[in-house]
């Protein structure tokens, strides 16, 4: 079903309408296009001189509103007749009365002055001869209309007023200007052609009163930009929504030159490694030994024969070849004086590590568990542990690792190892190898100030990895030392292997060694070298062939 | 309340054990071994104890639906089987040498011998990355370390020996020696805000 909007309210209406169901306004331009001022008809309302006609038809008024006009015909009469004189009688009347009688009469007159007798404007809906208004209040449609129509020849409303001073062309003043020269015309009241009121004049027009508080029209919400400017939008938001997406990492080939590099490094130092290892090759002369191994080598040769010693084995297996390596020579100059070793860790894995050690690195010794030397495993508490073990060792350790009593009972000797051990002091050398810093520094730590004091003849050997050198040196260099002697490192236990001419892991190793040191070294600075400056020569090419 | 009496004991033993190690009196110093026992064996049990949570935590990974419960069914296997031999045979038991010998010690020293490549090539490509003079340094230092350390075939390259002898003996120990004093610094402190309840680590506020 077609409908049709009600240019006031907005409302749907059906198409057939002529007025709105809601505001009862005009849904369409009444036909044939607006009619003459003098020809506008409005239902029931004749335009003729007398004001309120006669009814056009009976019909096309509803009862209730002949009973109105009827009464208003009778009042209209009534004011028409001329004010009965009983009124101007001589009835007494009070002063303010009086004040309001006369004003009432000079109104009166000036009213009959200025209109022509018995003249009763047009009923006019639109006020011709003034410009309307654009499309403010009006419906498009009716815009169009009075646009194409010519206003009327209409009787100018001025002919009822008095010529003025403008016309005349004479300087006027404010008090003429002041003066009221039209009266009120009834021809401007607007006659009601709609809704209940319809065909009443002077009533307060509903049409206007509903146009200017109409809905407010519908306002496209979308923002009308050119293509230009849409095209910059449309970029602006390309470039935010591409802020959100990570950026897609490069995807790497499954064989990149940095996995080459790494493979040509592996490669080429396996085969360097495994060379010597092939060729049992043993020439490479062994490294002149420094003070803290010939000290160390000092210090064992000062033991005598089965002299007590406490052995600490505090590194972990990842370590265990350097440190199998560098403690070779060392252990074995010691188990070639018959020492007696007590041996401990405060790592968990220590213990194993010296009973492999001793069982299998220093088998040719042929030491006895229990009677050559005593595991006594584990001690807990870092710091806590030492400080216990140094202080109270048979309290802190009171069995050894395969679950003997180690310090003996009343029924029971002591293990060999541990005759006469009361405290730390009681040994006549502590060795630690060590792999750790920390580990390095909590053993001096808390060993030093008991093997400090000149009386006590306890020495302390550090057996390290290469990487402690700096940590350790500076406790072997200052005085008093707490650390009495150190071999640092393969080429350490190199050098103790020369100062006691021995051939043990150290032989095997140092060739290898020294191949791999050697082909690292040269790996490094080559490699460096030309990965720097064949990036840089290739820029610098690329550049000369640009210009 | 309850606080309170945790920082009064643990000033108390901290001071009995700091005192017993520089007055030698008998008592004091009986009691601070005594104390020194109880700390050790605290350790013990409480390396005891993770062991005990390691295992709960993997049990609970092997029993859910973790796509990575191989690990943990492998981890609690191998500690199953390691206890049992050391457990039943003893720690110096041949079976228990071989797991060490040919299980532990290849495993970590592979990681060594990856760690060294890794090292190199690190070294290699680090003029391209940073070439600055601290780098060029570093990589010469390094390199006369490496060289200096082995044979070098016997050949001896005058001044080089000595070098690497100074790089070790003074730039080396002069570093090591301001982090020993940093280390030995921290640990005054910490000690000292322990022992007057600056620092509770065992609780309280």
């Amino acid at each position: 079903m077609e409908e049709i909007y009600c240019p006031l309210c907005g409302k749907p209406n059906p198409a057939e309408n002529k007025f709105c169901d809601f505001c009862l306004a005009h849904l369409k331009p009444p036909e044939g296009g607006l009619p003459e001022p003098d020809a506008v008809q409005f239902p029931g309302i004749d335009n003729n001189q007398d004001g309120l006609g006669s009814h056009a038809s009976d019909s096309e008024v509803p009862s209730w509103l002949s009973e109105i006009e009827g009464e208003d015909q009778g009042e209209t009469d009534q004011l028409a007749e001329p004010e009965p004189e009983s009124r101007k009688s001589d009835e007494p009347i009070s002063d303010w009365m009086t004040g309001i009688s006369e004003a009432e009469e000079s109104d009166s007159l000036s009213s009959d002055e200025t209109l022509p007798s018995g003249a009763i404007p047009p009923v006019d809906p639109f006020l011709y001869g003034q410009e309307v208004p654009a499309s403010d209040n009006l419906p498009e449609w009716l815009n169009e209309a009075l646009e194409e129509e010519e206003p009327p020849e209409v009787v100018d409303p001025d002919i009822w007023a008095e010529p003025s001073p403008h016309v005349s062309g004479e300087p006027d003043t404010p008090q003429e200007d002041l003066t009221p020269t039209k009266p009120i015309d009834e021809s401007t009241e607007s006659l009601e052609n709609a809704g209940p009121l319809a065909g009443l004049k002077g009533a307060l027009s509903a049409e206007p009163g509903v146009a200017r508080a109409r809905i407010p029209a519908a306002y496209s919400t979308k923002l009308k930009v050119t293509a230009n400017q849409r095209a910059h939008v449309d970029l602006m938001k390309t470039l935010i929504e591409d802020e959100d997406q990570p950026l897609p990492l490069p995807r790497r080939g499954a064989i990149s030159q940095q996995h080459v590099l790494r493979w040509v490094i592996a490669l080429v130092l396996l085969m360097v490694v495994l060379w010597p290892v092939v060729t049992a090759s043993q020439q490479m002369p062994y490294p002149s030994y420094d003070e803290g191994s010939a000290e160390v080598n000092r210090l064992i040769n000062q033991l005598p024969e089965n002299e007590r010693v406490l052995v600490g084995f505090d590194y972990e297996p990842g370590l265990a070849a350097e440190l199998d390596a560098t403690g070779d020579p060392v252990i074995d100059h010691l188990m070639s004086q018959e020492a007696l070793l007590t041996l401990v860790s405060t790592s968990p894995t220590g213990p194993i590590l010296a009973e492999r050690f001793i069982t299998e690195t220093q088998a040719d010794h042929e030491y006895i568990n229990g009677e050559n030397y005593v595991n006594l495993g584990y001690i807990p508490g870092g710091a806590a542990g030492l400080q216990s073990f140094f202080g109270n060792p048979q309290g802190t350790l009171p069995y050894s690792i395969d679950r003997s009593s180690a310090w003996g009972s009343e029924s029971q000797d002591a293990l060999p190892a541990l005759a006469g051990i009361n405290q730390i002091t009681d040994y006549a050398m502590v060795i630690l190898l060590v792999d750790d810093p920390d580990v390095a520094r909590t053993w001096i730590e808390q060993l030093g100030p008991s093997i400090i004091d000149p009386e006590v003849l306890t020495s302390f050997v550090l057996i390290a990895s290469a990487q402690l050198e700096p940590v350790i040196r500076p406790y072997f260099e200052s005085s008093p030392q707490p650390v009495n002697g150190m071999v640092v490192g393969l080429r350490g236990g190199a050098a103790y292997s020369r100062l006691t001419e021995s051939d043990g892991i150290p032989r095997e190793y140092w060739d290898a060694f020294g191949m791999g040191a050697f082909v690292a070294a040269l790996l490094i600075l080559v490699g460096g070298l030309g990965y720097y400056v064949i990036p840089e020569l290739s820029s610098i090419v690329q550049d000369q062939g640009k210009t | 309340m309850r606080n309170l009496a945790y920082t009064a004991i643990a000033i108390a033993v901290g001071l009995v054990v700091l005192v017993g190690y520089f007055l030698q009196l008998e008592l004091l110093v009986n009691l601070r071994l005594v104390l020194l026992e109880w700390a050790t064996l605290l350790v013990a049990v409480a390396l005891l104890v993770g062991v005990i949570n390691l295992l709960s935590v993997h049990w609970r990974k092997s029993t859910s639906d973790n796509k990575n419960r191989v690990n943990s069914i492998a981890l609690i296997v191998a500690m199953v089987i390691t206890l049992g031999v050391a457990g039943y045979f003893g720690p110096t038991h041949p079976y228990s040498l071989w797991i060490f010998n040919y299980i532990q010690i290849p495993i970590e020293g592979s990681l060594m011998a990856i760690l060294a490549v890794v090292l190199i090539y690190a070294g290699v490509r680090l003029l391209r990355r940073k070439p600055n003079l601290l780098s060029i340094v570093f990589i010469a230092t390094a390199v006369v370390i490496l060289l200096m350390t082995g044979p070098l075939f016997g050949i001896d390259i005058p001044g080089l020996a000595e070098l690497r002898i100074w790089i070790g003996k003074v730039p080396a120990v002069a570093g090591a020696r301001g982090i020993l004093l940093g280390v030995s610094l921290g640990i005054i402190a910490a000690g000292l805000r322990i022992l007057i309840g600056a620092d509770r680590p065992y609780g309280g506020n």
